[in-house]
């Protein structure tokens, strides 16, 4: 179920209606969790599982940390039940076979003969998001900076929150488990500005990113035919659209929550205005960067070891981060490329920049941005060395027999001129704070005028969240 | 909830409707099959015309209106312009809406409505019903007659549709298809009523966008309407001639099997839709001009068409699918493949339909 989908709006109306309706705090939780994982059955009921699989063991592994305070080495085989549990969970059904392929082609590369099993297992929607929500569980027990939930129904809650299941943004459990434990209150919540935000997110995803993606989904289909324009074009199509898509969902996800009385972290901060590229890392998937940098990076020695040792943490970090978005070598080329531009910024690129005009600095963002993103959206090394290879060299002299070259369409102008305004005026003006802040009556006009203009551009071919791939 | 926010809520409603009813006004027909074009055009010049003809591509590359009006000119009518609104792959449902989109610009000279074969058949045949074409007719009013209309339907289009309608929740997977479908023009009619998707189009509309190719406005000047289905730059029109062409003897057994057929009369009361036929007609009369039904010559039977004539419930029907009364439409030199007459064939229809209706005017006086 696609919060954009017409029956998303049904279930969550059903739902915002039991919900408000319970006056009990725990028949509340007991029933957003049963909808949670009603939610989750909508799109494969037999992963349920496995989200089943990750609460347990967190809460066995959570319980086991706290009850040897001061016992680091049990303390640490706990920990290590949860990151086996969950990492184990992740890895054999994300990695595995790329692992396994790789590893094989390798061998095959030193000139062993290796036949290594490939599992062909399908991803399940959110495994990504919700491991690593679990796994902030147990490692803030570890480090002191969480009790264990009051009861398996509160992390049960936590981690099957049907807002943020399936694509964030990742919730850290110090941040929601506290939110449970009092009844929500009605006139806490900002409707207002939770519609609002639900609205733009709905317009992000549904009447932009979608009316992207045929484009977008044709250039990489013929990579090796697409002219220097056309390669361009698609990829900043692709910048445009993976922002709407993503920040569109994480928009309506906040938006839920807020309606059902909950508060979901920021996850998204204008990116594209960023003026560096640690900058950016800062302002784009805010939760995936602050669970690397709390997790990761800090227990690593973060800054604290000098130049040479942050640079390599960083690396680790972004190599992982590729690997969280997804089993490829484009994916690894990916967080390379913004590993080494964060690096030349920590050695001495930062200053320089300081020196350029803000839009200096703009387009040099951007530009790395777009094309490495390019590299991103191709579905393997092949196609991101076709594409960028016309983006910055020309595209071919010649196009293969029998390969269409996708014309850059009209609506492409207008639709870029669309996710343009959503994110530098719109996020930065913060639109729906004033919007929300009308007269009701006001408002509702507003709202209404704004709905019904919206509709005509909702894309009549609906796309999957890109997100949900990873 | 309280007074202020009821009156956000009320608010909200009345802008949406106000707006959307704009949007929606907005959105232009379909460029497909020279729908747009050929609709635009007449909408612009309905005061020059006497008449239309209004059906599928039987009527399309089958009637010139150059020819009849110079025919009927002969007969004694001078001055008589008639426009052919006929469109490819249009259906009864979709003649109906475009023929009311006419109706309610109000035409003062507008005398005749030349309605091809009535036959009110509400099933969805393309496999892919979410298309531009499909959209446009599901009008509130037109989508209700479609809906009321499946109950005439003998069977789903395919045994994948059935299986599909029969699975729909309203329908209960009781054998019972026709809620199915009918859930899929209510689809179809929210889709139309909140212009779902039809962004694109106003803006081209507005700022200018790619016109339909074939026919182009000029060409529609020229020819009142009629197009040369040897112009239609559609590869499948092509390729039905050059298989038409390869095999006459097809053709002859098609017309043997409606000359077989010619004398049978079915009941209307079973199987067709008799409230929409009388709704058309009154429909057509209220807005003060006359509806005549025709048959063109595709080697279909067209009986029910006779069947209802004879009952009386159509005003007047000019069957020229009959042999007996118009064997020169037959032979397969005038036709261009199995349900299109060529220009020749265009020619000749034209002039016979120009007598036929000379005769009924001298009959009706």
């Amino acid at each position: 179920m696609l919060f954009v989908e017409f029956r998303f709006l049904f279930f969550f109306a059903a739902v915002l209606a039991v919900n408000w309706s319970i006056r009990r705090n725990t028949p509340r939780k007991v029933f957003l969790l049963l909808a949670s994982y009603g939610f989750y059955a909508g799109w494969d009921w037999r992963f349920l599982g496995l989200i089943w699989f990750s609460t347990l063991i967190d809460w066995i592994a959570g319980a086991g940390i706290h009850r040897n305070v001061g016992q680091r080495a049990k303390q640490r085989a706990w920990l290590a039940l949860s990151l086996a549990g969950n990492l184990g969970m992740l890895g054999t059904f994300k990695y595995f076979d790329f692992f396994s392929t790789s590893a094989q082609e390798f061998l095959g590369w030193l000139g062993i003969g290796a036949s290594l099993p490939v599992l062909n297992l399908v991803l399940p929607v959110g495994i990504s998001f919700y491991t690593f929500q679990t796994l902030s569980y147990s490692l803030d027990i570890y480090f002191g900076k969480l009790k264990p939930a009051r009861s398996l129904l509160d992390l049960a809650l936590f981690v099957g929150f049907f807002p943020q299941l399936v694509a964030g943004p990742i919730v850290l459990a110090k941040e929601f488990l506290g939110q449970l434990e009092e009844k929500r209150t009605l006139s806490h919540v900002r409707v207002r500005w939770a519609l609002v935000l639900f609205f733009v997110g709905f317009i992000k995803k549904s009447c932009l990113s979608d009316a992207l993606s045929p484009f977008i989904d044709a250039v990489y289909q013929a990579p090796a035919a697409v002219d220097s324009a056309t390669a361009w074009v698609a990829a900043l199509a692709f910048s445009a659209q993976i922002y709407c898509d993503f920040s569109g969902y994480t928009d309506m996800a906040i938006a839920c929550a807020a309606l059902l009385g909950f508060q979901l972290p920021k996850n998204f901060d204008a990116p594209y205005l960023s003026r560096s590229i640690a900058e950016i890392w800062k302002r784009w998937h805010i939760t995936l960067g602050r669970w690397f940098f709390e997790y990761v990076y800090v227990p690593m020695g973060g800054n604290r070891h000098g130049l040479p040792r942050s640079i390599f943490n960083l690396w680790v970090v972004f190599i992982l981060s590729a690997i969280w978005h997804g089993a490829g070598m484009n994916f690894i080329l990916w967080g390379a490329i913004h590993a080494t531009f964060i690096m030349l910024e920590r050695l001495g690129l930062a200053g320089v920049l300081k020196k350029v005009p803000t839009l200096g600095r703009l387009l040099y963002v951007n530009v790395i941005w777009v094309i490495s993103f390019a590299i991103f959206r191709s579905d393997s090394i092949a196609t991101a060395l076709d594409v960028t290879g016309a983006m910055l060299l020309g595209g071919p002299a010649l196009v293969p027999d029998g390969v269409t070259v996708p014309p850059i369409p009209a609506w492409i102008l207008p639709t870029l001129a669309g996710a343009f305004l959503v994110h530098f005026i719109w996020q930065k003006a913060e639109l729906e704070r004033r919007w929300a802040a009308l007269p009701p009556e006001l408002f509702g006009a507003v709202l209404g005028a704004a709905v019904a203009l919206a509709i005509p551009w909702i894309s009549t071919n609906p796309a999957p969240y890109i997100y949900f791939a990873f | 909830m309280g007074m202020r926010a009821a009156l956000g809520v009320l608010a909200f409603l009345v802008a949406f409707v106000a707006v959307n009813r704009m949007v929606v006004a907005r959105v232009p027909l379909p460029a497909a099959s020279g729908l747009r074009t050929k609709t635009e055009f007449l909408l612009e010049h309905l005061e020059d015309y006497d008449a239309i003809w209004i059906g599928s591509s039987a009527t399309l590359y089958g009637l010139k209106p150059k020819v009849f009006n110079a025919e009927l000119e002969r007969l004694g009518h001078p001055g008589f312009r008639v426009y052919n609104l006929g469109v490819g792959g249009m259906g009864s449902f979709e003649t109906l809406a475009v023929l009311r989109r006419v109706l309610a610009a109000k035409p003062q000279r507008l005398a005749w409505v030349f309605y091809e074969e009535p036959a009110f058949d509400p099933l969805l045949w393309y496999a892919d019903v979410v298309n531009q074409r499909y959209i446009h007719w599901h009008d509130v009013q037109t989508a209700a007659d479609a809906i009321d209309a499946l109950q005439y339907a003998a069977k789903p289009p395919s045994d994948e549709k059935q299986k599909k309608y029969e699975s729909s929740w309203v329908a209960g997977g009781d054998g019972e298809w026709r809620r199915g479908a009918a859930l899929e023009h209510v689809e179809l009619g929210l889709r139309r009523e909140f212009a779902v998707g039809q962004g694109p189009r106003i803006f081209e509309r507005i700022f200018g966008g790619p016109d339909e190719a074939w026919p182009t406005p000029a060409e529609l000047a020229a020819g009142d309407g009629w197009m040369d289905i040897a112009l239609d730059p559609a590869p499948n029109a092509k390729k039905a001639h050059r298989r038409f062409k390869e095999k006459p003897k097809a053709w002859d057994n098609r017309v043997a099997h409606m000359i077989s057929l010619e004398a049978a009369r079915p009941n209307p009361e079973k199987g067709y839709d008799l409230e929409s036929l009388r709704g058309l007609i009154a429909e057509i009369r209220a807005a003060g001009a006359e509806p005549i039904m025709y048959t063109p010559q595709r080697g279909l039977p067209s009986a029910m068409m006779l069947s209802l004539m004879d009952r009386g419930e159509l005003p007047a029907l000019f069957p020229f699918h009959l042999s007996t009364e118009y064997p020169e439409l037959i032979p397969i030199d005038v036709h261009y493949d199995e349900a299109h007459l060529n220009s020749e064939g265009a020619t000749l229809w034209s002039e016979r339909f120009a007598q036929r209706f000379h005769q009924y005017l001298s009959e009706k006086d």
